[in-house]
């Protein structure tokens, strides 16, 4: 579970991003890991008939989620770079919130591997899941490759 | 910039897709927002420019998720344009690469291709490159599901 000073981090950094801004991306500590949260605008519809969220849009907010949670278990100082996302859609999103849960599947020295899901009514009924690799440059290995 | 119009596109699809153009510049948040610019349309192929504002940066560079959400877009394009018809279709799944970062401002090349359908489903990939240099940014590879129906039980699949 993340703590206090780590929530004010992850903040701080979306607070740095034009792109998390436009997500309305948000998180909180929940009691199984930290919940990740986008909250609905006009400019995420991709289907105007249906109003139902474009899928790329809920890959970027996955993306972002993902990348949080690498800061947050990253030492300070490490480079994070999304490298590759593999999503599929489970149901169409409706036009209001996501919230999205990531898991850890490996956290190396030098990739992270993720699970992300994301969800609207209850947890248990996704409309979403992705793979996410990302590639962590640690200070360390900054210093040998620039 | 006039578009470049390829083979095996029909008139009628045509005057759907400038019908459906003027109204998703005018109408839809999104597409207005990225100002993605038809660049070329061909029988399953289709080319777009942007050039990308900061308000899709992190930081320096260009979020790599706003390439997620073109390439989506494109790659359902590319299937329209396969099928000449503006059918209904979701998503089913898609796997977006990074290869570079890029600036805000800078031009973009987005190009899509719908390499088959078979049966209901259709296989595309497409790129995004930097326009002056060609440098790929990001590639993706997606599958879609054709005449999808209305969304009424909250899938479409």
């Amino acid at each position: 579970m993340f703590d206090e000073q780590t929530l004010c981090r992850l903040e701080e950094r979306i607070k740095t991003s034009n792109m998390m801004q436009w997500l309305r991306l948000s998180v909180e500590a929940g009691d199984q890991g930290a919940i990740y949260h986008m909250g609905f605008c006009e400019e995420h519809i991709g289907n105007p008939v249906i109003r139902a969220i474009h899928g790329g849009v809920i890959s970027c907010f996955l993306e972002s989620a993902a990348l949080l949670e690498a800061l947050a278990q990253a030492p300070q100082g490490t480079e994070i770079n999304i490298i590759s996302t593999h999503i599929s859609y489970l149901a169409s999103a409706k036009a209001k919130d996501i919230r999205a849960h990531i898991a850890t599947a490996k956290f190396g020295r030098r990739m992270g591997f993720f699970e992300a899901s994301a969800f609207q009514d209850h947890q248990q009924a996704p409309i979403a899941r992705a793979a996410i690799g990302i590639r962590l440059k640690r200070p360390e290995e900054q210093r040998l490759t620039p | 910039m006039t578009i470049e119009i390829g083979n095996g596109i029909s008139k009628d699809f045509l005057n759907t897709l400038e019908a459906s153009r003027a109204f998703l510049e005018k109408e839809h948040h999104l597409i207005r927002k990225i100002g993605l610019k038809t660049r070329r349309l061909a029988r399953g192929e289709v080319v777009f420019e942007a050039s990308l504002s900061e308000d899709f940066a992190d930081g320096d560079a260009l979020h790599g998720g706003i390439f997620t959400i073109i390439l989506d877009t494109i790659l359902a394009y590319s299937v329209y344009a396969e099928l000449n018809a503006m059918t209904p279709m979701a998503t089913v799944n898609l796997k977006t690469d990074h290869f570079a970062k890029a600036a805000p401002g800078t031009n973009i090349l987005c190009i899509a291709k719908c390499d088959g359908v078979k049966n209901d489903i259709a296989f595309c990939t497409g790129r995004a490159t930097i326009a002056t240099s060609g440098e790929l940014v990001a590639s993706a590879a997606g599958t879609f599901m054709i005449n999808t129906r209305p969304m009424d039980k909250g899938s479409r699949l």
